[in-house]
């Protein structure tokens, strides 16, 4: 997707404010078709996941999310490794992942689980202070998208692993459950994100030639 | 992986724990050469390196970050000592190990019922990428503080005195 400003400007920086504003735009897009998902599931009733009776606005909007959830990885992954690449330019010394890991992170099993956010934590840390980062105080917010990141996820997999192995109804319902929390933890998780996006992209704009 | 440099006299250290070998630092506050002040925490540092970092120590620094793990791996002192010894070694043998398991147990699964083990191949292409961070960050900080051996001498230079 083109974003059209994350371009380099002065001394190397990435504007982030261009993918910054559509990564911030997708992720309320992903927040609020994840909660339209869970709006339906529950008007629906038991078996709004069925091949043959399920409903068909869950599966519409179920498309929707993946669609927007890989539109949204792809801008988000392109923005933090601008934002990465900028808190290494701007002086930060001593970082732990590279841009190029900040992203890749997240494709690594087991370590997605706790590195992505190390990254961010790190970029958010390095954005307040480069020179002396490790003593800025972190914020919750960083704690709390995590948290609903990891939960999502987890739930969500035990739900795609449960229906792959077994489809009685019982199971089913399980995975029926199972999903309704994972999409509704995903609304937060986004939201979150979104905050997070924003303040840092705000934050890294001070340091852009000319303002 | 990365590796940077701080000039300048420990101010202060809190140390976390100390025991095989390896010393854990909360956090380690440098005052540096142009008078600015630097913290820096989570410092994982080998013991032998750790004997010389006390508070008022002076010189030049060299840390490194990879994976999980920072610290400290060299130092050179204003009056000529010189300390290097990475601490990341035993987690290079622990992804070692890790991946030498995980790879038996996909092999064996593989020949007894035909099944993949998904954890087994997320474990061994995590002990896979460990292994090359752990590795290569040991190559780097021996490189960098090897390019540097100069400043001990630089530093032992005279001071031109003016007029």
């Amino acid at each position: 997707m083109a974003t059209g400003s994350d371009t380099q400007a002065g001394l190397g920086l990435y504007d982030l404010r261009g993918t910054g504003a559509w990564s911030q735009g997708l992720l309320c897009a992903q927040a609020a078709i994840c909660a339209l998902a869970v709006t339906i599931a529950l008007l629906a009733g038991p078996g709004f996941m069925d091949e043959a009776s399920g409903s068909m606005p869950y599966a519409l909007v179920s498309l929707g999310q993946a669609v927007i959830f890989i539109a949204g990885a792809i801008v988000f992954l392109r923005w933090t490794y601008c934002a990465s690449a900028n808190v290494h330019r701007i002086g930060a010394q001593g970082l732990g992942p590279s841009p190029g890991w900040a992203v890749g992170w997240y494709f690594v099993p087991i370590a997605c689980l706790g590195m992505p956010f190390v990254a961010m934590k790190e970029i958010w840390k390095a954005s307040i202070e480069p020179r002396d980062w490790e003593i800025v105080k972190s914020t919750p917010l960083l704690g709390w998208w995590w948290t609903f990141w990891i939960f999502s996820n987890l739930t969500g997999l035990v739900a795609f692993r449960l229906e792959s192995e077994e489809t009685s109804t019982e199971v089913m319902s399980y995975v029926e459950t199972l999903t309704i929390v994972s999409d509704a933890t995903f609304v937060p998780a986004s939201l979150l994100l979104a905050a997070i996006v924003g303040r840092i992209t705000v934050r890294q704009s001070v340091y852009l030639p000319g303002e | 992986m990365s590796t940077s440099i701080i000039d300048g006299t420990i101010e202060e250290i809190d140390i976390k724990r100390a025991r095989g070998g390896i010393a854990i630092y909360k956090s380690i506050r440098f005052k540096q050469a142009d008078g600015s002040s630097r913290t820096v925490t989570k410092q994982v540092v080998s013991q032998e390196l750790a004997d010389a970092l006390t508070e008022g120590a002076s010189g030049r620094f060299y840390l490194f970050s990879t994976f999980d793990i920072k610290g400290i791996h060299g130092f050179r002192s204003r009056t000529g000592e010189s300390y290097y010894k990475f601490a990341g070694g035993a987690n290079t043998k622990l992804f070692i190990l890790l991946g030498a398991v995980n790879l038996a147990w996909v092999i064996f699964r593989v020949m007894i019922d035909g099944n993949v083990p998904m954890l087994g191949v997320a474990l061994f292409i995590l002990a896979v990428v460990g292994y090359i961070f752990m590795s290569k960050g040991a190559r780097e900080a021996k490189a960098q503080f090897d390019e540097d051996g100069g400043y001990t001498a630089a530093i032992e230079q005279p001071a031109v005195q003016p007029g």
